[in-house]
């Protein structure tokens, strides 16, 4: 078994272990679900439970004619229900009929509310409703479809009452640039996909980089890595350990994304997801968010293994992994009001070409318009292409810098590693030079 | 020795840290189934060699042949490695820790696992085996770093101060295993600062100085080639009456002992003869003067005995006057 494949193990199964992992990849999704819940949980509690089905009109508009009973269904398909409006001769009948109601069942002598049409309602479009109970919305709405009903009739007017209503009731979007149809209701879900890639690969990267880094320092201070450099040369080991955490990343991901895929399929059926019934799971973002997430993360990788063989303490580890992640996060979130004005506008492609930002910037852009495959193929281009000067550069530092401890390094040093043939740099070179100083 | 198998071949090799040539012109052998110690002072080389034949650097001439050849990353797995500067994850199980240096040394799954807990138990640590270091005393994790060391049995061990926060309990221990992996014919590099262990154990010695040979060979022959022409006694009388005696001086590794200096034609036993027929003298220790290690190695250093550092506990009587006068 080749030797980088055993420490892409270990990383892998020793990291999937740990709380903070189990916190990041398991955690955060359930945490977010179950605020989800516990905020639908809390919605429905504004309605009450109370029958509305039967419904009291008193008129006392002399210019409107009303039916003296009429029943109406509401719009909705799945859960439809039926109401009757019954009308009053006068308030006291019509509070009578409210006073037989039982609080439970309703009779058929009985009504939960009354609605009173003043004489003035012509002018003034006031309506009084009295009831024992708070008036949902779709009480009010029924209602309402029960008057335009009539006043439609009034005016003889031949369209349906729906459109009249809402004259625009489904509004399609099809999106010129990126060919995505949308709703209305899925709108903000469009715009949160690209989002939520791009913070999850943020935070994927943000864990398994501190895994990273904090990993070279605790067995650089622990000087397990003498054991280790001694057995695996710095390449299988800077390998291996970019290869166990990247697929830590990408279990991480997956989790995410699945749940996310399984959120949009299962939460339409719940009444209070049903906006997002319009919602097309957008595969080929998803597609892409993978690949950049792989490219992306290979890139930072390379980076974050030198940086760990040249931080000194797990502080000053974290302090370099925030230096190295922050600012390409930093960029795309500030301009995300760009991304969503104009997606292929200057600022959105430089960044989604720049490979500190490509990864989440090109997933925002596909999420938001359609962004020519050209641009996509030469950003995954300067994306590897940049990994492979980074894995180069990167390598050469964690060759010199893996068995080196305590060194203060400068900006000259990195340059002269990187660019220089220097081998493994070691603490004993620090001794003969102490000794060699101190015999002088 | 066992068998004669060169484990390591060291051809001339150079190492220069910018102007300064750590290493200069060093040559020697190890081979299977001896004990080879280095031994050197601080900055003369010795971590420098070390490193170049585990291949963590190259040295800028000469080559370092490994069982057989050039160092190559199959060859790593047959070398078990104990640093002088070692630890072990600290919040890991014990266990788990060796299984996995063991697997990253060639070792399957499940070898490692038998193999860890063999060794464990050999240790005295079998119980301890699913902890984590961090709730283990010192000694016990330099025991298991031992353990760490030779597990995958390897042709060639490097042991950096083997014995350093041992008990004397432990440290017997581990000499043992030493010993035992030497009989079986593993080759032993041991680098050590401790000059009676290597009296005790080594077979051959490298001694560097300024990153070049100041000693090598058998541990016998280097005393013997050090031998000072003096006797080392103790008794009571006047030493320098005797007939022969040069020079008579206090043995600064045992007190109340003498180091008599012999004229050059004169042996030892022309010495005992003397004693024997001066009732003036009555002697209870005779014996020659051999110098011990550390002796050697103050010497061979230049440094001052009274300011050295080295900790020493030499069983060999005898006095290097050339120093204790400097």
């Amino acid at each position: 078994m080749p030797k980088f494949f055993t420490i892409a193990r270990r990383e892998y199964l020793y990291n999937l272990q740990r709380p903070a992992y189990l916190f990041s990849a398991f955690g955060t999704p359930l945490i977010i679900i179950g605020l989800w819940i516990l905020i639908f949980a809390f919605l429905p509690s504004d309605e009450s439970n109370v029958d509305f089905s039967r419904l009291g009109v008193v008129n006392n508009a002399g210019s409107l004619t009303l039916p003296a009973t009429d029943t109406l269904t509401t719009s909705d398909e799945e859960d439809a229900i039926q109401y009757t409006v019954v009308l009053y001769e006068d308030e006291s009948s019509a509070q009578a009929a409210l006073d037989a109601f039982d609080g439970e069942t309703l009779t058929d002598d009985a009504i939960t509310a009354y609605f009173v049409i003043p004489a003035d309602y012509r002018e003034t479009g006031r309506v009084d409703v009295v009831s024992y109970d708070a008036v949902s919305p779709d009480v009010r709405a029924v209602f309402n479809e029960y008057l335009l009903s009539t006043l439609s009739a009034e005016l003889e007017i031949v369209f349906p009452i729906d459109r009249l209503l809402s004259p625009v009731e489904d509004l399609t979007v099809l999106a010129t640039d990126s060919g995505r149809e949308t709703t209305r209701a899925a709108l903000p879900v469009i715009v949160l996909i690209p989002l939520f890639f791009a913070i999850t690969f943020w935070i994927a990267l943000q864990t398994t980089g501190s895994f990273m880094v904090n990993g070279l320092v605790q067995e650089k201070s622990n000087r397990i890595i003498e054991i280790i450099a001694t057995t695996a040369s710095p390449l299988q080991i800077m390998l291996g350990k970019i290869l166990g955490l990247g697929a830590l990343g990408l279990t991480q991901v997956t989790v995410w994304g699945v749940v996310a895929v399984l959120a949009l399929l299962v939460a339409p059926q719940i009444e209070f997801f049903s906006a997002l019934a319009g919602v097309a799971i957008p595969f080929d973002v998803i597609f892409i968010g993978f690949l950049f997430f792989l490219f992306g993360y290979f890139f930072f990788a390379s980076m974050l293994a030198a940086v760990g063989v040249l931080a000194g303490s797990e502080q000053q580890g974290n302090q370099y992994t925030v230096f190295v992640t922050m600012p390409g996060y930093f960029l795309v979130i500030f301009s995300v009001a760009q991304f969503i004005e104009d997606p292929n506008g200057t600022l959105p492609m430089v960044l989604s070409f720049l490979p500190i930002t490509s990864p989440m910037a090109m997933i925002v852009r596909v999420g938001f318009a359609s962004v020519p495959l050209w641009q996509i193929a030469a950003s995954i281009g300067v994306l590897l292409f940049s990994t492979v000067v980074v894995a180069w550069a990167g390598a050469k530092i964690f060759r010199w810098g893996l068995l080196m401890y305590g060194k203060t390094f400068t900006p000259r040093d990195l340059i002269a590693v990187i660019f220089g043939n220097q081998e493994m740099g070691t603490t004993v070179s620090q001794d003969v030079k102490q000794n060699k100083e101190a015999t002088a | 020795m066992n068998n004669r198998d060169a484990a390591i071949v060291v051809n001339h090799i150079e190492k220069s840290y910018g102007k300064f040539r750590a290493v200069d012109d060093l040559s020697f052998d190890v081979y299977a189934g001896e004990i080879f110690a280095m031994l050197g002072p601080n900055g003369a080389g010795k971590s420098t060699t070390i490193r170049m034949i585990l291949d963590i650097m190259r040295p800028d001439k000469g080559t370092i042949d490994i069982l057989g050849g050039p160092i190559t990353d199959a060859k790593k797995d047959r070398i078990g490695y104990l640093p002088e500067e070692r630890g072990l994850y600290k919040d890991v199980k014990i266990i788990d820790m060796m299984v996995y240096l063991g697997t990253l040394k060639g070792m399957s799954q499940k070898q490692a696992r038998t193999k860890a807990m063999d060794l464990l138990n050999r240790v005295d640590l079998g119980e301890q085996a699913e902890k984590k270091a961090k709730e283990l005393s010192k000694g016990m994790q330099q025991k298991v770093q031992f353990a760490v060391t030779v597990m995958h049995e390897p042709a060639l061990i490097i042991i950096d101060e083997p014995f350093s926060g041992l008990d004397p309990v432990n440290t017997l221990l581990i000499k043992d295993m030493i010993l035992d992996l030497r009989d079986q014919g593993t080759a032993v590099i041991m680098s050590t600062h401790q000059m009676y262990q290597i009296e005790e154990m080594a077979d051959r010695l490298l001694m560097i100085s300024h990153g070049q040979q100041a000693l090598y060979g058998p541990v016998d022959e280097v005393r013997n080639q050090h031998a000072l022409h003096a006797v080392v006694v103790e008794g009571e009388g006047d030493w320098s009456a005797l007939p022969g005696i040069t020079r008579v001086q206090d043995d600064r590794n045992r007190k109340g002992a003498k180091v008599l200096y012999m004229a050059p034609d004169v042996t030892s036993n022309d010495i005992l003869a003397a004693i024997a027929a001066n009732p003036a003298v009555t002697v209870q220790r005779f014996e020659e003067a051999v110098p011990s290690l550390n002796d050697i190695f103050i010497k061979v250093a230049g440094e001052d005995p009274y300011t050295s550092q080295e900790q020493d506990h030499s069983v060999s009587a005898a006095a290097v006057p050339e120093v204790a006068n400097a």
